[in-house]
């Protein structure tokens, strides 16, 4: 990569999951390094048709206020957002901007005039249900007046839209960016997985020989960035640096992925050249990991062709297997995940991983944390549309 | 910095498919608006409807005759921007797609959200999930033309396609690709239609429109048709229109001319009197083809590329009454968002 100017640090992270949900981040950490589960068995979030499905939702009880669901994906937004603000010490930057990755948006308020086939009625409820709605919302309320975008590929959003701020950065459109996912648990996402055939309907075993599928979930997770001279000018804490990303595409199927991996492994070997690493410095990865038999084939295939030998020396976790699959929010809290890696030496477990599958060889750190000095590691996404992301953070 | 230009376009439109069909309405002022025919359920309204559309006349490839109309229409005007290029190939992982979606494909996950509350659960057709995602136009794409490159959708309001402009720049800027494709894509819906005509937005549209940026050095196919001189974008929820003021005057200074170079204004929003744009055409193509919101802003740049290569400037589009000069050197297109989005674009004749 040529004429991109700054490097670019994480000063900030904010995240707001079933696990812990409205806690500090250590308390989200050492949940999620505890191995705690937060998928069981609920309703959908819309339409009550009686039958209990496997998910991972932030409990209506740790909600302060009462939040109808409508308002549910921009109350979690903002207090990851502000989270992520708080714990960058941000006051005021002229040049900011906010870049934020979903797949469905305010689907909620959507879906339920669909479901009802309603036309719209107010200005409000359409400006709501515009997929970009809550990106408008939180950058005129935050004034952060830099570069806006919201970015939809599908389950590697989040990754993408830290990737993409970043390169803002980079190419010095901003000198600081806000960026993330966000999604909520909709009937539309969960219905759509089931006729797909790609949710569980026991425990989410990512890895695992008996793996049957995911557990959709739901949450909020944002980074701040920020080149590294505005960082070090401001005196800004730095959780690791940003030494790669990349987007490829598998350009194979709508909703199945490559089955060797190939566009996986084109955006890590992309992602670990933009900085000159060496495969062998990586040394963890938070895999996509969603539990489904072919998504973690393939991503295991596709580790194994990028660091050959050398994959099975990497401890590979799974978030997901606790977390369920966020969507459009998966990504970003997949990235702070690393980066709570490297500050605290420290990887989570892979959960309800009790078989070890012929095919998926790797190390998935089984059940239980590892301590591990994390150098540098790498956050894999993939989703419909053949999307796949890969985006490396490293120690300052 | 090494130049970008603009060396293919296709289009999916109300006032005809392809570049010469909708070049030539566009000069005779050929409305594309008519009464809807897509919604047995809407009476006596108008709107840029797609219409005549036999999608297997363009797109041979059996896997995408069940996709979304959003779908169709993208893969048409990405296959037609390629042809128009003279690309015979795309070096799959050198090239990019970006989309701009303003709404996606709703009439499906209408049909979706129908069968799941008439039918139940387990008696939803798959496309009608996996083609209802927002990134789906661009999958489709990229599987049909075997890109696997970066393939990115933005979404948001008109400025969007905007954005998908300066984000595929930006990634051909960096070298991280050699051919950049950037399209917009929207389709109609009944449930919209409604609440659309309660903003004053009557005559809505749908279509696509798709571009190919590549860089100056690398081009040997085609003869460009203009330079992309710069872009720029700003968000003042306070004040929309020192957002617009500012990205005007940097795209003004990126490109390094004035505002005495510019010789046409494109442009789906207010002018504001304050940028003194007065006394300089301007153009819209709301009127003849219905509003597509990021859609429109792609069908304007692709409109003023034409024109910059045709040198002409078609009357039917001008909405103020100045003269209108008999060259054409730069085009300033520019969108804003009532959420105080401003971005804008310079496309420059091609030297």
């Amino acid at each position: 990569m040529k004429n991109l100017k700054e490097g670019v640090v994480v000063s900030g992270v904010g995240i707001v999951t079933p696990l812990k949900p409205f806690m500090k981040v250590d308390d989200f950490w050492n949940a999620l390094c505890s191995g705690e589960d937060a998928i069981k068995r609920m309703s959908l979030p819309m339409l009550d048709t009686g039958r209990k499905w496997l998910m991972a939702g932030i409990d209506q009880s740790s909600f302060a206020d009462d939040i109808s669901l409508e308002n549910k994906l921009q109350f979690i937004a903002e207090k990851a957002l502000c989270m992520a603000m708080k714990d960058a010490n941000l006051r005021e930057c002229q040049n900011a901007g906010l870049s934020i990755g979903t797949v469905l948006g305010n689907v909620l308020v959507k879906e339920k005039r669909l479901i009802e086939s309603k036309k719209q009625k107010t200005i409000y409820d359409y400006e709501r249900e515009s997929l970009s709605y809550v990106t408008s919302y939180l950058a005129a309320k935050y004034n952060l007046n830099g570069p806006s975008i919201t970015i939809s590929t599908a389950c590697a959003s989040g990754t993408d839209a830290i990737g993409i701020a970043a390169r803002k950065i980079m190419a010095g459109k901003a000198d600081l960016m806000i960026a993330g996912g966000i999604d909520v648990l909709s009937d539309f996402a969960i219905i759509g997985f089931h006729i797909l055939q790609a949710i569980t309907e026991e425990k989410v075993r990512p890895f695992d020989k008996n793996r049957t599928g995911l557990a959709p979930g739901e949450g909020a997770a944002f980074v701040v960035l920020e080149s590294e001279k505005h960082a070090s000018h401001r005196g800004a804490k730095v959780y690791g640096k940003v030494m790669g990303y990349a987007s490829r595409a598998d350009a194979n199927h709508l909703t199945g992925p490559h089955r060797e991996g190939r566009g996986l492994a084109d955006a890590m070997n992309q992602a670990i050249s933009e900085h000159n690493l060496k495969p062998r410095e990586i040394n963890y990865i938070n895999a996509h990991g969603t539990g489904t038999v072919y998504n973690d084939l393939m991503e295991t295939k596709a580790i194994k062709k990028v660091f050959g030998k050398a994959a099975y020396d990497i401890p590979i976790s799974s978030t997901k297997s606790m977390l369920g699959h966020s969507f459009g929010a998966a990504g970003a809290i997949e990235a702070i995940c690393c980066l709570l890696s490297i500050k605290n030496k420290i990887v989570h477990p892979t959960i309800n991983f009790n078989e070890r599958d012929a095919e998926c060889d790797l190390d998935y750190v089984p059940n239980i944390a590892r301590h591990h000095i994390v150098n540098i590691a790498m956050s894999l996404s993939a989703g419909f549309g053949g999307q796949n992301s890969a985006i490396i953070f490293g120690k300052t | 910095m090494e130049k970008l230009v603009l060396t293919g376009v296709g289009l999916v439109t109300p006032m005809g498919i392809g570049k010469e069909q909708f070049w030539n309405n566009i000069i005779n002022g050929t409305s594309g608006i008519k009464r809807l025919t897509k919604f047995s359920t809407i009476h006596e309204t108008y709107g840029g409807e797609i219409s005549d559309f036999n999608f297997d006349v363009y797109i041979s490839d059996g896997r995408f005759r069940r996709a979304a109309d959003i779908s169709k229409y993208t893969l048409v005007a990405v296959n037609l921007a390629i042809s128009d290029a003279g690309v015979k190939t795309l070096n799959d992982k050198d090239t990019a797609l970006v989309a701009g979606i303003t709404h996606g494909a709703l009439n499906y996950a209408q049909v979706f959200h129908r069968a799941l509350v008439m039918d139940g659960a387990d008696n939803i057709s798959p496309i009608h999930f996996s083609d209802s995602v927002l990134n789906a136009p661009a999958g489709n794409v990229s599987i049909g033309f075997d890109i696997k490159g970066p393939v990115y959708t933005l979404v948001g309001g008109a400025t969007t396609a905007l954005k998908a402009v300066m984000l595929a720049s930006q990634m051909l800027r960096t070298g991280e690709v050699d051919k950049s494709i950037v399209v917009s894509s929207d389709e109609l819906n009944e449930l919209s239609l409604y609440c659309y005509s309660r903003l004053g937005i009557n005559t809505l549209s749908e279509g696509s429109g798709a571009l190919l940026i590549e860089k100056e050095g690398k081009i040997t196919e085609t003869t460009p048709y203009c330079y992309i001189s710069s872009t720029a974008s700003q968000f003042n929820p306070s004040n929309p229109d020192i957002a617009l003021y500012d990205v005007i005057n940097q795209c003004l200074a990126k490109a390094n001319i004035s505002l005495k170079d510019i010789d046409l204004v494109m442009t789906d929003s207010y002018i504001p009197d304050k940028l003194c744009l007065n006394d300089i055409p301007a153009g819209c193509i709301i009127p003849l083809a219905g509003n597509a919101f990021s859609l429109t802003v792609m069908w304007h740049i692709i409109l003023s590329s034409l024109a910059i290569k045709n040198g002409a400037i078609p009357k039917a589009i001008i909405k103020n009454k100045v003269l209108l000069p008999d060259y054409l050197r730069n085009v300033l297109v520019y969108s804003t968002e009532e959420s105080g989005i401003a971005s804008a674009i310079i496309l420059s004749k091609y030297l």
